[in-house]
């Protein structure tokens, strides 16, 4: 459960790192977007399917530290982070019902990083490597071998405009990955505090 | 004293105790030449459920399911909704795990999942015969190497299956409900309880997200 925090924090820092060609660059965008609003479509490829699974939701952030990453098809899933609080639900009997299983306090260890990485300083990260390619692509790997056996590297692509990213694709390895293809973004637009706490 | 006080908690603890489930005798038994009614078809075929999970102690919660059958062999991976791969196996007659994250990397943990599996998505092998286990209800039983298996068998299309160790103890048992698909001559279940009494305890509620034949490639 751990890595998918990180996967999703990863998400929300690169988010506001928008277009960028070098690291300062990356670091002095990190300050200048306040909240982001987008559509994803999430697709999940294995090697045994015959085609890949198809999920859909809605991504909201709002600096520095809250998030609403919610799954509307093709089932239901939410999950809340306001501070250093996260939430996650799951549908049952078309109803969204809050998770209890183990690992969720897993979250409480990660969120502690979050300030550092909006700050721009992921490169000293302990969890990934991070790498800027020249056509912009942003590639982490895990800098350890526990998270290595469950990610083996992520790749983020950016999109035309400033503050946009294009995708983010999550290999687990040879024949398994997940890519997040955003769309309809709205960067700085008022977000109401009750969609960080709320379902 | 101390040895009465012993033989009163043990009085107590056999008194409190769930009494074991026990196969019921069936009357008016008839022999049969086919199959009991499956609860998903034979072939080559994928199928996704949300599985929402109820574990003992009240923790709850939800991961996404892909069993894909070809031929002999069960593929299956248990995923998070947001795609990250918990568990990922191939079973013929050897289990191969591909992938087990931690917590499900535990000893046990890919054998019993195969096994549910298993329970859902084949149909036992054995002697099988029709009868009726009291005035109403019409049970197909399966008498196999593993256990025994009774289909009751319902008027709505939807089968609600029972799995009994070799001394007739109820271990499993299998719910079908909204049957409304049909897919290789079979109508399949929309929702699906399994409900396990063995390791525990724990239940399942699946949820069919999608099924589809895969058709082979010429």
């Amino acid at each position: 459960m751990r890595a998918l925090r990180y996967v999703l924090l990863f998400l929300l820092v690169f988010f506001c790192l928008g277009w960028a060609g070098s690291w300062e660059e990356i670091r002095s965008n990190s300050g200048r977007i306040t909240s982001i609003q987008a559509d994803f479509t999430q697709e999940k490829h294995l090697k045994i399917l015959v085609r890949p699974l198809i999920s859909k939701g809605v991504f909201v952030f709002q600096a520095p530290d809250m998030l609403r990453w919610e799954y509307t098809a093709p089932v239901k899933s939410l999950l809340l982070m306001h501070g250093r609080i996260m939430r996650k639900f799951h549908q049952r009997n078309n109803a969204l019902v809050e998770d209890t299983s183990p690992g969720m306090d897993a979250m409480q260890v990660v969120s502690e990083q979050i300030s550092q990485w909006l700050a721009g300083n992921f490169t000293d990260n302990p969890v990934f490597a991070a790498e800027l390619k020249d056509d912009g692509v942003i590639v982490l790997t895990p800098k350890n071998k526990a998270m290595s056996a469950i990610i083996s590297k992520i790749e983020l692509a950016s999109g035309a405009e400033p503050g946009l990213m294009k995708s983010v694709t999550i290999y687990e390895g040879a024949d398994s990955f997940t890519r997040l293809l955003f769309s309809h973004a709205r960067l700085n637009t008022p977000v109401p505090l009750s969609l960080f706490t709320e379902q | 004293m101390p040895r009465c006080v012993l033989l009163s908690v043990l009085l107590l603890l056999c008194c409190c105790a769930p009494r074991p489930v026990l196969m019921p005798q069936l009357d008016k038994v008839v022999p049969q030449h086919v199959s009991c009614p499956a609860l998903f078809p034979r072939g080559d075929y994928q199928f996704v459920h949300l599985i929402n999970f109820s574990m003992p102690g009240g923790n709850h919660g939800s991961a996404m399911g892909v069993t894909v059958l070809k031929g002999n062999t069960i593929h299956c991976v248990l995923m998070t909704v947001e795609g990250l791969v918990l568990f990922s196996a191939d079973c013929t007659d050897t289990l191969q795990v591909n992938r087990a994250v931690p917590p499900f990397d535990r000893p046990g943990f890919a054998q019993g999942l195969m096994a549910d599996i298993r329970t859902i998505f084949l149909q036992p092998r054995g002697d099988t015969i029709t009868g009726q286990a009291d005035d109403t209800t019409r049970i197909c039983r399966v008498a196999g190497r593993s256990g025994i298996v009774d289909t009751l068998l319902s008027p709505s299309g939807c089968s609600k299956k029972l799995f009994y160790s070799s001394d007739h103890h109820l271990q499993r048992v299998i719910t079908a409900a909204e049957c409304n698909r049909e897919l290789g001559g079979v109508r399949i279940p929309d929702q699906l309880l399994l409900q396990v009494f063995t390791h525990g305890g724990y239940r399942l509620e699946m949820h069919l997200v999608s099924a589809e034949q895969l058709l082979s490639v010429k």
